[in-house]
C-alpha cells in the first residue's frame, strides 16, 4: 500500500520534472543554447576520436609539411605549428578535458562529502576541527593552491588533476556539513538513532542521500569550472604536457603566432564557451527543476527512508538491547 | 564595532598560521631534494650537501618551521632563486603594478555589474534582461587569457587603437619620465601633471583592465539580478507600492540596498578571483606585476618566490574577507554587533 | 478576477461585490484561500503578475480604479486609500529606519518642508499610542516588537489622510492581548478621523468586535452580507453558520470542536452550482446545478443560498 503510494508519487513527480524541464528550456533561449552546447560537448567527448577528420593528428602525430595552414576546406580550423589539424585536436581534446574534470569533481566529492557529513552530524570538536581545516584550504585565493601544488609536484595532467581535487574538496565538505546539520534534527534520523542504527549507517543511508541535491547542483556547475581551471593551468605550463591535445595548451601554443596567424587561438572560443556553458545551462536546468527535485526529494527521499526504517526494524531486532 | 574587528583579526591570524604551515609543507616536504633544485641540475653531491646545510634543510622539521616562521615575521621571506634578491622586496616592488590593474578592473566591474544587474531585474523577461544575462554568461565563461588574446588581436592588430603589451611606452622614460611617488602610474602622472604620460598609461591600462573585469562583471551582474529579484518579491516592496511610492524609488533605493547585501560577498569573491586572475592577464599583456613574477617562479620552481606570493595572496584574501564583513554590517543593520 | 498560469486558468474571485460606505467598517471574513486578501489587493491594483481582472470595476467616489494609469494609481495608493498588512515585521524594509520609511511614505504624496513633515509624523505616532516617538523613528524594524510595528504601520498608512483603510489581517500575527489593543486603536482612529475601513480577517471574533457590517466570502464568491448584529443573530447561509459553530466557545469546553468537513473547491469558475454544495449538510439537488443568487432577505441582509429564508431558523 505504501509502495503504491510511493510509486504513484514518484511517477507524478517525475512526469512533472520532465515537463517542467522541457518548458523551462524551450522558453529561455539562453538555457536552450547552453543545453545544446553541453550535448555537443558530451558527444564530442564520447565520440571524438571517431568523428575527427584526422584522428592521429588529433592525438599528436605531426605533419610538419602542412604547418600553419590557414582554415580551408581540408582543414576547417587550419593547422598548428606542427602541421596538425586543429579541428581534430579540438575534438579529440574534448575527451581528456571532460574526463579530467569529471574525475576531479568526483574525487573532491568523495573526499569532501563524507568528511562534511561527518562533521555536520557529529558536531562538537570533530566538527570544529574539520571546519578549521576546510577554512584553511578555502583561505587560499582560488587556483593559487592548485598552482603551488602543481609547481611542487611537477607539471602533468595527473598532477594538475590531483591539485585541483585538493583545491575543490573543501567546498563539498562545507555543503555537506550544512545539509547534515539541518538533517540531523529531522524525525527520521532521530528515529533511526533511537533504533540503534550505527552512525555510519545513518550517514550512509539517510544523511548523504538526502543532501545530494545541492551537492549535485554544485558538482555539475563545477565540472565546467574545472575544465576552465585545468585549461588555465595548462596555459601557464602547469598542466597537461604536449602532445596531449589540451585546449589550454593549444591556446598557449597559438599565442606565439597570434599576430600573424590568428587561427590557433581563435578557434578555441567554441571549445571554451562549451565548458562554461555547461555550468550555466546546468544552473538554469537545476533552478527550474529544483522545485520539482525538491519536491521529489521530499516525496521520495524521507519517505522511503521512513519506510525502510520501519521495515528494517525487524532486521535490527537482534541489535536492540533487550529490555 | 572595534571588538568585532579585533575578534575577526584574531581569527585571521590563526588562519594565517595554518596557511604558513601548508605553504611550508609544500615547499619543504614535497620536492624530493630542495637543495638540489636550488643549485641546479649539475651540482655535485658535496655541493648539494653544503647548500642543504646552508639553507638549514638538514635540521629537523619543527626547527625548520620555527626558523621559517621567525624569518617570515621579521621580514626575511627568503631569497629568490631566479633574481637572487630578497623575495619580500621583489613582491613589494611589483605590487603597485598589480594593484593598479586590479583597482582599475574592479572600479570598472563593480558599478557596471551592479547597474546591469539592476536593469536586468527591473525589466525582467524583456530585452535588457536577456542582453544582460548573455553578457554575464559570456563574461563568466570566457577564460581571461583567451579574452585577452582576442582583445589584443582586435584592438591592436586589426584596429590599431590600443597598445599590445606593457604598462607604458618605453620611450617615455626619456621624453616624459614618470615620477614614481606611489608606484601607481595613473596617480603619479596626475600628481605631477604629466599629461602625455597619463594618456599613454591610461591607454595601456584599458585592455588588461577590461580583460580582468570580464569575469567580475558577469558574476556581479548575475548576483545583483538574482538578489534584486528576490528583494523585489518581498513584502516590504508590496507595502511600499501600496503606500504609493514610485517604482524608481522602490527599485533604486529600497530594493537595491537590500539586494546589495549578498552582492558584497560576491564582490569580495571577485576580488579574490582577481588575485589569481591577474596572473593570466599579466602574462598575456606582459604586465610587470606580481602575476608575471609568480608564473615565472612557478615554472622555474623558485620556491621562495612562490611561497612568498602564496602567503601574500592569502593575506590579501583575509583582508578582503574582513572588508566584506565590515561592508555587510554597515549595509545590514540586523547584523551589526553593537 | 482570475489567475493565469501555464498550468491553466483558475478563477480567483467570482462576482464579488462590495460596498464600503463612508465612515463604515466593513469586515471581510473567510477561510484561507477564499480570496479575501486578493480582494483587498485588487482595490489598489497590487495583484500578482499572474492575476487578471476579467470583469468588474472598483469605484472610489465615482472614479473607476480599474484601468487607471500607473501614475494616477500611485496617487490613490497611500493618498486616498491606505493599506495595512498582516506581518508588520516583513512589511517594513529591514535596512531602513522607521522614520526614514515614514518620511518616504509622506514624501510620495505631499511636498512638506522638513519640519512640518517631521511634526506630522510625530503627531501620528503619538496618536497611535507609541511613546518616545523619536526613539521609534530612529529604530530599525528588527528592534521593535510586533505590536509597536503594527502601530507604526497604521500610522504610516494614515499619514496622508486616506479616506479608506484596507486592513489585511492586521492582527493575525499578534498576541491576543496586543490584538485587542490594535483593534481598539483602529476603532478609535476611525471614530476620530472618520475614514472607512475594509477589515479583512479569518477570525469571526475579531470581525464581530470591530465591524459595522460583515461580508462572508467562500471560494471566491460572496456567501452572505449583513450588518454585524444581524449576521450573528440570524446567520442565513450554511457556511456562515458552520463558521460560527466552529469557533471555540469557552462555555462548551468539554465538547468536541465542530468543523466543516470537506475542502474548498480549487477552481470555483468551473463549479456550476453552489460552491458549498459538497460540504453543506442541507444541500438539495438544485444546489448542485443552479448557482444561488445573492438575494436580499430584508433590511440589507444578503445571502446566496437557495434555502435562505427558511434556513434562518435555528443553528
Amino acid at each position: 500500500m505504501a509502495a503504491e503510494v510511493l510509486r504513484s508519487a514518484t511517477s507524478v513527480a517525475r512526469a512533472g520534472i520532465l515537463r517542467r524541464f522541457r518548458r523551462a528550456v524551450l522558453a529561455d533561449p539562453l538555457a536552450l543554447t547552453g543545453v545544446t552546447i553541453i550535448t555537443l560537448l558530451v558527444l564530442l567527448a564520447v565520440f571524438g576520436p571517431w568523428i575527427a577528420p584526422y584522428p592521429a593528428q588529433g592525438q599528436g602525430e605531426s605533419n610538419v609539411a602542412a604547418r600553419m595552414l590557414p582554415p580551408s576546406a581540408t582543414h576547417l580550423f587550419g593547422t598548428d605549428g606542427l602541421g596538425r589539424d586543429m579541428l581534430s585536436r579540438v575534438m579529440v581534446g574534448a575527451r581528456p578535458a571532460l574526463a579530467v574534470s569529471v574525475l576531479v569533481v568526483l574525487l573532491a566529492m568523495l573526499i569532501g562529502v563524507p568528511l562534511g557529513a561527518l562533521a555536520g552530524y557529529r558536531r562538537g570538536r570533530l566538527d570544529a576541527l574539520i571546519m578549521r581545516v576546510t577554512d584553511l584550504f578555502l583561505a587560499f585565493p582560488p587556483l593559487l593552491l592548485a598552482m603551488a601544488i602543481v609547481a611542487a609536484l611537477g607539471p602533468g595532467l595527473d598532477h594538475a588533476a590531483l591539485a585541483l581535487a585538493i583545491s575543490w574538496w573543501p567546498w563539498y565538505a562545507r555543503l555537506a556539513r550544512g545539509t547534515a546539520t539541518s538533517l540531523r534534527e529531522r524525525s527520521f534520523v532521530e528515529a533511526a538513532r533511537s533504533m540503534g542504527v550505527s552512525e555510519v549507517q545513518i550517514l550512509r543511508r539517510h544523511i548523504i542521500p538526502n543532501s545530494i541535491t545541492p551537492i549535485l547542483v554544485q558538482a555539475t556547475i563545477d565540472i565546467g569550472t574545472v575544465i576552465l581551471a585545468a585549461g588555465s593551468l595548462a596555459f601557464l605550463g602547469l598542466g597537461a604536457a604536449p602532445p596531449t591535445p589540451d585546449w589550454g595548451l593549444m591556446v598557449a601554443d597559438g599565442r606565439t603566432y597570434i599576430l600573424d596567424q590568428w587561427w590557433p587561438s581563435r578557434v578555441w572560443r567554441s571549445s571554451w564557451r562549451c565548458s562554461r556553458s555547461t555550468s550555466w545551462a546546468t544552473c538554469w536546468w537545476t533552478c527550474s527543476t529544483r522545485g520539482a527535485r525538491g519536491e521529489r526529494a521530499d516525496a521520495v527521499g524521507p519517505r522511503p527512508c521512513r519506510v525502510v526504517c520501519h521495515t528494517r526494524r525487524d532486521h535490527n531486532r537482534p541489535r536492540r538491547r533487550q529490555p | 564595532m572595534l571588538r568585532f574587528i579585533l575578534r575577526r583579526l584574531a581569527g585571521s591570524v590563526a588562519v594565517l598560521f595554518g596557511l604558513s604551515l601548508i605553504t611550508f609543507a609544500l615547499a619543504r616536504l614535497v620536492p624530493s631534494n630542495a637543495a638540489a633544485v636550488y643549485i641546479g641540475p649539475k651540482a655535485r653531491p658535496e655541493e648539494i650537501a653544503r647548500v642543504a646545510h646552508q639553507l638549514g634543510l638538514d635540521q629537523p622539521l619543527p626547527v625548520q618551521y620555527f626558523t621559517y616562521m621567525r624569518d617570515m615575521l621579521t621580514g626575511d621571506w627568503g631569497t629568490s632563486i631566479g633574481t637572487k634578491q630578497p623575495v619580500l622586496g621583489d613582491i613589494l616592488g611589483r605590487l603597485p603594478a598589480t594593484i593598479e590593474l586590479i583597482g582599475a578592473a574592479m572600479l570598472l566591474a563593480v558599478p557596471l555589474g551592479i547597474l546591469l544587474g539592476v536593469l536586468s531585474a527591473r525589466w525582467q523577461r524583456k530585452a535588457p534582461d536577456i542582453l544582460v544575462r548573455l553578457i554575464s554568461i559570456v563574461g563568466v565563461s570566457l577564460p581571461a587569457f583567451w579574452l585577452g588574446l582576442l582583445l589584443q588581436v582586435l584592438f591592436f592588430r586589426d584596429l590599431h587603437l590600443l597598445p599590445l603589451t606593457g604598462r607604458v611606452d618605453a620611450n617615455l622614460r626619456f621624453s616624459s619620465p614618470i615620477a614614481a611617488t606611489t608606484g601607481l602610474y595613473v596617480v603619479d602622472t596626475i600628481l605631477s601633471g604629466n599629461w602625455t604620460a597619463l594618456r599613454d598609461v591610461a591607454l595601456h591600462l584599458v585592455l588588461p583592465a577590461l580583460t580582468l573585469a570580464a569575469y567580475p562583471i558577469g558574476l556581479i551582474a548575475r548576483m545583483t539580478r538574482a538578489s534584486m529579484l528576490e528583494a523585489l518579491s518581498q513584502d516590504y516592496v508590496r507595502a511600499a507600492r501600496a503606500a504609493g511610492l514610485s517604482e524608481r524609488l522602490i527599485t533604486y533605493k529600497l530594493a537595491l540596498k537590500n539586494a546589495l547585501i549578498p552582492v558584497t560577498t560576491v564582490i569580495g569573491l571577485t576580488l579574490a578571483y582577481s588575485l589569481t586572475g591577474t596572473f593570466f592577464v599579466e602574462v598575456v599583456y606582459n604586465w610587470p606585476g606580481l602575476g608575471t613574477l609568480t608564473v615565472k617562479g612557478l615554472l622555474n620552481l623558485d620556491y621562495p618566490v612562490v611561497m612568498g606570493v602564496t602567503l601574500f595572496g592569502a593575506l590579501g584574501y583575509v583582508v578582503i574577507n574582513l572588508l566584506v564583513d565590515l561592508a555587510q554590517s554597515w549595509l545590514d543593520p540586523r547584523t551589526r554587533l553593537a | 478576477m482570475s489567475f493565469v498560469t501555464p498550468d491553466g486558468t483558475t478563477t480567483g474571485l467570482d462576482g464579488v461585490s462590495l460596498d464600503v460606505g463612508e465612515g463604515e467598517i466593513v469586515g471581510l471574513v473567510g477561510e484561507t484561500g477564499c480570496g479575501k486578501t486578493i480582494t483587498g489587493l485588487s482595490v489598489l491594483g497590487l495583484l500578482p503578475r499572474t492575476a487578471r481582472i476579467t470583469r468588474g470595476s472598483i469605484d472610489l467616489d465615482g472614479r473607476n480604479l480599474v484601468g487607471l494609469s500607473e501614475s494616477d494609481l500611485r496617487r490613490v495608493r497611500g493618498g486616498d486609500i491606505g493599506m495595512v498588512f498582516q506581518n508588520p515585521a516583513s512589511a517594513f524594509n529591514p535596512v531602513f529606519s522607521i522614520g526614514a520609511q515614514m518620511r518616504m511614505a509622506l514624501g510620495a504624496h505631499e511636498r512638506l518642508p522638513h519640519a512640518e513633515g517631521s511634526a506630522r509624523i510625530r503627531d501620528m505616532l503619538a496618536e497611535v499610542g507609541l511613546p518616545e516617538p523619536d526613539r521609534v523613528l530612529r529604530s530599525y524594524p528588527h528592534q521593535l516588537s510586533g505590536g509597536m510595528l503594527q502601530r507604526a504601520m497604521i500610522a504610516s498608512a494614515l499619514l496622508c489622510r486616506p479616506r479608506l483603510l484596507i486592513a489585511d489581517e492586521p492582527t493575525t500575527a499578534l498576541d491576543v492581548t496586543i490584538e485587542a489593543q490594535i483593534l481598539r486603536l483602529i476603532r478609535g482612529l476611525q471614530e476620530s478621523r472618520g475614514f472607512s475601513v475594509l477589515f479583512i480577517t479569518h477570525d469571526l471574533g475579531v470581525v464581530r468586535s470591530v465591524s459595522d457590517r460583515v461580508v462572508v466570502l467562500y471560494a471566491g464568491r460572496v456567501a452572505e452580507a449583513a450588518a454585524t448584529a444581524a449576521l450573528f443573530a440570524q446567520p442565513s447561509h450554511p457556511y456562515t453558520r458552520g463558521l460560527i459553530a466552529a469557533a471555540p466557545h469557552p462555555a462548551a469546553r468539554r465538547l468536541a470542536l465542530a468543523s466543516i468537513p470537506g475542502h474548498v473547491p480549487a477552481d470555483v469558475g468551473i463549479v456550476a452550482g453552489c460552491a458549498f454544495t459538497d460540504r453543506c449538510a442541507m444541500a438539495i439537488d438544485r444546489c448542485a446545478t443552479e448557482r444561488p443568487a445573492l438575494r436580499d432577505l430584508g433590511a440589507g441582509h444578503l445571502a446566496a443560498c437557495h434555502l435562505a429564508p427558511t434556513a434562518g431558523v435555528g443553528a
